[in-house]
């Protein structure tokens, strides 16, 4: 399983199916992670966020987290497959285009894109065709405990999750929506 | 400052006065200034007390500015800068600083009822897991399902008696 094989496929979102495909494209669910015991990286040194790769890919790759998907190392990526990888909505513009050791798992069905060491040491995605906001959402929380049970993520009484950027702190999760808006504005449904 | 005098139309505008109740500002010549009723010894009063003022909220600042964690040794400055925390440990080291900013972000909520982590604190573990079961119970004599609310009754019991993690 290699990029090769995902370029020959498309993602299920882009089918354009899915439950209210004709408003809702797709639903997305992000959830932004931090290893307790390793400083956020903006302040980790090199081998820091070595360990934080190792630590992650690791326990990603012994979980259901990583079950039927592979590992990039976006890092030795060549220029192309980053922007290929982008253009997918498996990575961000930020992670492609960042320094030092980061990767992402990809399930093969392109459903869940898991980024180590973007802005917050993990970032989960899971993104589907349609309206689907409950399965995915379940998704994301199965690979939040599946991790959970294994690594100890930053985390406060009061505050919740702790994220490098503190307007996420707590649930740490990002839900979006995106849909074709003028049938609905020309209704003045919106 | 090369302006004329607002007022002569003539002479150098030497005087400077910021209307702070009229949000303006007048530029005069020292005689129009001295028509007007604008002693000089005055202005400057006033031009000192803003400074001292200007000088305190600086160095109020620059206190907060300096703050740093003893962890990551990332100042509150920086933070302020990126927009990003150097460690999880800021949020100890700040916190009075970025309860305000997490205040705004959640719409005024600065208490996490959410998802705990499982394996970070066998305590909160316990808290959620009973939670869940209570929750569970609940569900299940709401549906009138006897059996499994009996279940759930004793498992709940057997972790409330437990020994606190
Ligand atoms: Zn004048
Ligand atoms: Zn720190």
């Amino acid at each position: 399983m290699s990029l090769d094989t995902l370029a020959q496929n498309t993602g299920e979102w882009l089918h354009g199916s899915g439950p209210m495909s004709d408003v809702v494209l797709s639903s997305r669910v992000r959830l932004a992670r931090n290893l307790a015991e390793f400083p956020f990286l903006t302040t980790a040194s090199s081998e820091e966020r070595t360990g934080v790769y190792r630590v992650l890919a690791e326990a990603i790759s012994a979980t259901s987290a990583g079950a039927d998907a592979f590992l990039v190392d976006v890092e030795q990526a060549s220029t192309l497959d980053r922007q290929f990888l982008v253009e997918r909505h498996l990575i961000s513009r930020h992670h492609a285009a960042g320094e030092g050791s980061r990767g992402v798992s990809i399930s093969r069905n392109e459903r869940r894109a898991i980024m180590i060491n973007e802005e917050d040491h993990l970032r989960v995605q899971v993104l589907r065709g349609g309206l689907q906001l409950e399965s995915v959402g379940s998704e994301v929380s199965e690979v939040d405990d599946a991790l959970g049970a294994r690594l100890a993520f930053a985390f406060d009484r009061q505050l919740g999750y702790l994220t490098a950027c503190p307007t996420n702190v707590g649930t740490g999760i990002r839900v979006s929506v995106m849909a074709h808006l003028p049938a609905l504005r020309w209704t003045k449904e919106i | 400052m090369n302006a004329l005098c607002q007022h002569c139309k003539q002479a150098k505008a030497t005087v400077h006065i910021t209307d702070v109740a009229e949000r303006r500002e007048r530029h005069l010549c020292e005689d129009c200034a001295e028509r007007e009723g604008v002693i000089v010894k005055q202005s400057s009063q006033t031009t000192n007390a803003i400074l001292q003022e200007f000088i305190k909220h600086k160095t109020g600042l620059a206190a907060v500015d300096d703050r740093t964690c003893p962890k990551c040794g990332i100042t509150f400055r920086e933070f302020r800068l990126k927009g990003l925390l150097g460690c999880p440990h800021d949020y100890e080291a700040f916190r009075p600083l970025l309860l305000p900013l997490i205040e705004r972000a959640h719409h005024g909520a600065t208490q996490h009822l959410g998802k705990v982590p499982s394996a970070a604190d066998p305590a909160l573990r316990k808290q959620a897991g009973l939670r869940r079961l209570r929750q569970q119970l609940q569900e299940a004599v709401d549906q009138e399902n006897y059996e499994a609310a009996a279940r759930l009754r004793d498992q709940l019991r057997q972790m409330e008696s437990a020994e606190p993690a």
